[in-house]
């Protein structure tokens, strides 16, 4: 386990990952930095406790903010682990890694949580990075904040799932790029299409089995902008309105992972 | 116990979306005994390597077993105790050479202590001590050979399987590997040595099989595979004092005034060769028993098959 994590983290730092990460957050650094120099003029009328009502005025957006960020940092987690199991497998360096004394399911599962730790602590630092550069200057506490860096790690995991699977199945980055890129796409719009669009839509289709296709898709693919929205709700204090976003993608990637060590350990190299 | 036993081994790799098979190996069947080194040749599609990669659970037989220690390649436990060097290898490449045998190490459940030892020592028998901390992607192809086997030899491993370890290494880096191979067999352990270079097998191997379109076509020790006993070379001042040999006693190959060659039916009837020839007042020089090269044994190994079946 700790072997791959080691490896990992070397190609990490050799694909200059750090310098990424470092840069994203520089730049968001930056952007609270330089908010502080735009003059806010609002007029307060009334009692003094005011003033606590307009620090409840900012703490909406820059909670959004923090969380659009972590967003973003999980999309860059995605798209450049994307490649990493297709390399690990491509000729001559299969050869290396599946003569080790551990099985297919483990070099698998250990990769997938190498990544995850690796990634994911990326993801942790940089939001903890703006965290604390938003308490210094905004003066915002929101311990309950760290549910948008969990539900980050849950869906890089979720994502994770699914590039491996693609990486395994067709052996190449670009297409497990360009797959990755398509359902991050699908899950956005099916999200949209239940949320919101079914009721007229359902009505301008006309036609039953587009819309059960359409509900179909939207229950057996993940729903993991939904399922963030969840733990956005749980970190905003907000009502939850469903869980199935949750369990559903959760389940989603669990047959994943199943789905591609059952084909790993069947594969030839 | 053996290190390696094959059995009836078959592997048809079956490509996508097309049907028929290309058979690899064809009920190959191999034991390799401890402390030996033991040659793998064969025409580039013999299934060499792929003999290997079924060995290593890299690709699954098709039907019959193949054993290493005693266990299937499907448990991972029987390649703790075995180092692999893969052919056209592309390691890591975001690893220095250390941190491959470093790593290496880890997957065999190695100390970090253990690992640093070993790996200096390593790095010093492979004569790449000064490059262990340059990444990979910089290495030539002899370096990366080196610090391929390195890598292979990190675990103290009882079998070593080697698929053209001197492919890309200079001619004194060959001679350095080869008394390397015959240092880690001297330590008690296997090596497999799969090359194209008959001289090189032939010059580390105890024992060697030739393997032709998957099957295996001669197997036996150096020795056995060189010599031609019914052969013999005589050198003699033969001039025009020719005999003739009863065909009961065998057949004359070529002559010359100074040098004979007979195939004789039974190795004893070189005494009578030589009593006919003292009967003829012929002075008798020398007699030696003829050997083949590993090369022209290998080259009748591969073209008999084909041969016969024209």
């Amino acid at each position: 386990m700790m072997a791959m994590v080691r490896d990992t983290w070397s190609e990490f730092r050799s694909r200059k990952m750090t310098i990424l990460f470092g840069f994203l957050t520089a730049l968001a650094v930056l952007a609270v930095l330089g908010s502080l120099a735009v003059d806010f003029h609002i007029e307060i009328q009334g009692s003094p406790d005011m003033e606590e009502s307009l620090r409840q005025l900012t703490r909406g957006p820059l909670m959004q903010a923090f969380a659009s960020f972590v967003a973003l940092l999980v999309f860059v987690a995605v798209m450049s682990t994307a490649g990493l199991f297709p390399r690990m497998l491509r000729r001559g360096t299969a050869d290396y890694y599946l003569s080790r004394p551990v099985s297919r399911a483990e070099l698998y599962l250990h990769k997938l949580i190498a990544i995850e730790v690796v990634y994911g602590g990326a993801v942790v630092v940089c939001a903890a990075v703006l965290y604390v550069t938003l308490w210094i200057t905004y003066g915002l506490a929101a311990p309950a904040l760290l549910w948008v860096v969990v539900g980050a790690l849950v869906s890089l995991f979720v994502w994770l799932s699914f590039t491996v699977f693609v990486g395994l199945m067709s052996g190449s980055v670009g297409m497990t790029i360009s797959a990755t890129f398509v359902l991050w796409i699908a899950q956005k719009l099916l999200s949209g299409w239940y949320g919101t669009w079914r009721e007229g839509l359902s009505e301008f289709l006309n036609s039953r089995l587009v819309v059960g296709i359409l509900d179909t898709l939207y229950y057996v693919l993940p729903k993991i902008g939904d399922m963030e929205t969840v733990f956005r709700q749980i970190a905003f204090a907000d009502s939850v309105d469903s869980w199935l976003p949750v369990w559903s993608t959760l389940l989603f990637a669990v047959a994943m992972m199943w789905l591609t060590v059952a084909m790993f350990q069947r594969r030839d190299y | 116990m053996n290190v390696v036993d094959v059995e009836k081994l078959t592997k048809v790799y079956q490509p996508r979306m097309r049907k028929g098979g290309i058979v690899a190996l064809d009920e190959v069947s191999l034991s390799i005994e401890q402390r030996e080194v033991f040659g793998l040749l064969g025409p580039n599609g013999a299934g060499k390597t792929t003999l290997f990669k079924v060995l290593l659970s890299i690709c699954r037989p098709t039907s019959g077993s193949a054993m290493i220690h005693g266990l299937p390649p499907a448990d991972p436990r029987s390649r703790r105790k075995v180092g692999f060097l893969p052919e056209n290898h592309r390691f890591p490449e975001h690893l220095t050479g250390r941190g491959l045998i470093a790593l290496t190490g880890r997957f065999h459940g190695m100390t970090r202590v253990q690992i640093e030892e070993r790996s200096d020592y390593l790095l010093d028998l492979v004569d790449m001590a000064k490059w262990g901390d340059t990444l990979i992607r910089k290495y030539s192809k002899g370096m990366a050979q080196r610090i391929g086997l390195a890598q292979a030899m990190v675990a103290n491993p009882d079998l070593l399987l080697l698929d053209e370890p001197t492919d890309g290494v200079d001619p004194v880096g060959k001679v350095e590997l080869r008394k390397v191979f015959q240092r880690v067999r001297d330590e008690g352990k296997t090596v497999v040595l799969n090359s194209h270079l008959l001289s090189e097998v032939e010059s580390v191997a105890d024992r060697v099989a030739i393997l032709q379109r998957g099957k295996v076509v001669k197997v036996g020790s150096v020795e056995e595979l060189t010599s031609r006993r019914s052969q013999y070379e005589i050198e003699a001042e033969i001039g025009n004092r020719l005999f003739d040999i009863p065909e009961d006693i065998g057949k004359r190959v070529s002559v010359s005034s100074n040098r004979l060659i007979v195939e004789l039916n039974d190795s004893e009837n070189v005494n009578w060769v030589i009593d006919a020839m003292r009967a003829k007042r012929i002075s008798i020089r020398s007699v030696k028993p003829m050997k083949l090269t590993l090369e022209q044994s290998f080259v009748e190994a591969v073209t008999e098959p084909q041969e016969k079946g024209v």
